[in-house]
């Protein structure tokens, strides 16, 4: 299926629901699944 | 003379507390730490007992200490060498709760194991009738405390080793947090920044404020529930939640563990766990929490779609959230072409 994607979703406690989804061109060439991205660490200076 | 006089009546006069000593030396005395969350236990309850055949030891470390069983699952009992003469008598004998809780202290040798003593805490304790086999899960509390600045201290032997050391295995809490921190040099007691050192003979902790220390400023992105978030460099350990506690020294920090919410759910390194280096005199805003994602395993062969029923919750910063995941209510899966569902359905765990 063109522009299909997979949504999973659950109760997760004090996070309240937590989702996850993929699309079935990355599950069909077994990409991994990928969680945020950017710098581990924004700089700023203080005021 | 009588100047000096007058200053103090005027101390008293004024309400003024005790005058703390900037920085020395407490004598350190074996007690049970009132920590409800170590870094060894937080993500996982403690670590695993499994003692085949109704006898065996419990690891601490080169001090082992005999311990047995008996009963059935409900109604457990927990026999361990209490005194270290080798045996096992009647009083040494604990009943478990219900639930399979129960509480130890007992002695070790201390020209192996220099605190002497050492205290556990089990859970889930259960006994298979045919094999004999205990389980269940335990946890060290046993510690050493001391006062610094007139604020209650525990230096928890969190590996169970039977000694302190200052290298993130065992855990400091400070009164009246019931959440301790990795043992490292550096640590935040009633608002103030100290260098810790522990003797060689674990008898005294000398403790002395960090003059003028290099400091950045931690920012954590709003997270639902996330109430403890403890950072760790080599250096020093901190929950950068705590009240006046996100200022923290400049270095390379990871996390070691954090708290949701009713505080029995927790955030947990991952496989990828980021690194943050916090920089002095900045305001340092880490990727970590915010909306952690559900991520899980999936084929999509032949036009059949399957989910694996192994699902993670993870943030950002590669932390998992795994107690946190209701496990009783099944999750929800949806096919959808662009943002729309075309198919959804109840999966069960298996």
């Amino acid at each position: 299926m063109e522009n299909g994607f997979v949504r999973v979703t659950m109760p997760a406690g004090a996070l309240g629901t937590v989702s996850g989804t993929r699309s079935l061109a990355d599950i069909a060439a077994k990409r991994p699944q990928v969680i945020g991205a950017g710098p581990a660490v924004t700089y700023e200076p203080l005021p | 003379m009588r100047r000096w006089t007058i200053i103090l009546l005027a101390g008293v006069a004024l309400g003024a507390g005790p005058v703390w000593a900037d920085d020395g030396s407490t004598a350190l005395t074996f007690a049970v730490a009132p920590a409800d969350h170590t870094p060894l236990s937080a993500a996982n309850g403690g670590q695993t007992l499994h003692v085949s055949g109704g006898s065996g030891t419990l690891a601490v470390g080169i001090c082992p200490v005999r311990l047995s069983a008996q009963g059935r699952t409900g109604q457990v009992r927990v026999g361990i060498d209490a005194d270290g003469d080798g045996q096992i008598g009647q009083s040494e004998w604990t009943s478990a709760a219900p639930d399979g809780s129960a509480s130890v202290e007992f002695a070790l040798p201390a020209a192996s194991c220099p605190l002497g003593r050492a205290a556990v805490t089990f859970t889930g304790l259960a006994v298979s009738p045919s094999s004999k086999t205990l389980t269940g899960r335990y946890v060290s509390r046993g510690s050493l405390r001391g006062e610094i600045a007139g604020q209650p201290v525990w230096l928890i032997d969190d590996n169970l080793d039977g000694r302190i050391t200052q290298d993130g295995q065992d855990a400091l809490l400070v009164g009246p947090n019931r959440w301790a921190v990795p043992l490292r040099q550096l640590h935040r007691v009633g608002g103030r920044l100290y260098r810790l050192s522990v003797d060689d003979a674990q008898q005294q902790l000398r403790y002395s404020p960090v003059a003028e220390p290099q400091l950045g400023q931690v920012a954590v992105p709003p997270t639902p529930g996330l109430t403890v978030l403890v950072l760790e460099s080599d250096q020093g350990a901190f929950n950068v939640l705590a009240k006046g506690g996100s200022a923290v020294p400049a270095g390379e920090y990871r996390l070691s563990y954090g708290l949701l919410g009713t505080a029995t759910q927790a955030v947990a390194p991952g496989k990828q766990t980021l690194r943050y280096p916090i920089r002095a005199g900045q305001r340092n805003t880490l990727r970590i929490g915010g909306a952690p994602e559900l991520t899980f395993q999936a084929s999509y062969e032949g036009g059949n779609i399957s989910v694996l029923p192994k699902l993670i919750a993870v943030g950002p910063g590669g932390e998992t959230y795994e107690t946190a995941i209701q496990r009783a209510q099944p999750p929800t899966v949806e096919i959808l072409a662009g943002n729309q569902p075309v198919d959804s359905g109840s999966m069960g765990f298996g």
